[in-house]
């Protein structure tokens, strides 16, 4: 991957606030990423779902959402103990 | 004479706290005193108070293995310890719902050189561990496989 092809990888994940990693290292091995945010907007820690390939393919959506939502609850868990 | 006995246990309490955090395999409490140079009845008194303390915990009846609050120290470098109690229920929430490997993964901005990694895997909430020493540092969450290090990355074992 060329170091353009990686940034923009970069902010698409932002923008979407999570990011999908297809087979990145080994051969059927994915993972599903969410950023934790804390009470300064900055990302403090990322959440990841490792899986097989073949499941990401089938239930990516329902993954996507689980990963998310635990990601979500811990945020607002770091901006309830910061206020 | 007691700031030097201060010194000598506060050495003594990080000898042990390496010694269980680099071991392959968690060390016996006799392994322990051994390694650390200690007769047994001092060493019993080390362990116990590091294990009230939840620096230890001993979950294999004689194994030792780094407690709940290293974790919780591990954390605060991150700026995550006032939520550590809700992390590994989070995680295991979502491994329980998905049946696959959840991890908490952190970037380690301080940059401390040569001897971390820049980046370490929470596994399962569970245990801290950095990328070198995962295997040891990350009992696995119940019915789940052990997590073990390949080339330098966390893979899942099952």
């Amino acid at each position: 991957m060329t170091s353009e092809a990686f940034v923009r990888e970069v902010r698409e994940a932002r923008s979407r606030g999570y990011a999908i990693a297809q087979d990145p290292v080994l051969d059927e091995a994915s993972s599903i990423a969410a950023p934790l945010i804390d009470s300064q907007g900055r990302c403090a820690a990322t959440i990841n779902l490792v899986l097989p390939t073949g499941r990401l393919k089938n239930s990516q959506d329902s993954l996507m959402s689980l990963v998310c939502a635990a990601a979500a609850k811990l945020s607002r868990a770091l901006t309830e103990i910061a206020t | 004479m007691a700031v030097n006995g201060l010194s000598k246990s506060a050495r003594r309490i990080t000898q042990a706290l390496d010694l269980v955090a680099q071991a392959r395999t968690s060390p016996s409490s006799r392994l322990l005193f051994d390694q650390l140079g200690i007769p047994r009845s001092s060493g019993y008194d080390l362990v116990s108070s590091l294990g009230r303390r939840q620096y230890l915990q001993n979950r294999t009846g004689s194994q030792w293995v780094l407690g709940d609050e290293i974790h919780v120290l591990a954390l605060s470098r991150y700026g995550l310890g006032g939520i550590a109690e809700r992390i590994a229920p989070a995680l295991e929430a979502l491994q329980e719902g998905t049946q696959e490997v959840a991890l908490l993964a952190v970037l380690d901005a301080h940059g401390h050189g040569r001897r971390h990694p820049p980046a370490g895997w929470l596994d399962g909430g569970r245990a801290p561990a950095r990328l070198a020493s995962a295997r040891s540092l990350c009992p696995p969450i119940a019915g789940h496989g052990a997590s073990v290090v390949s080339q330098g990355r966390n893979v899942h074992d099952e």
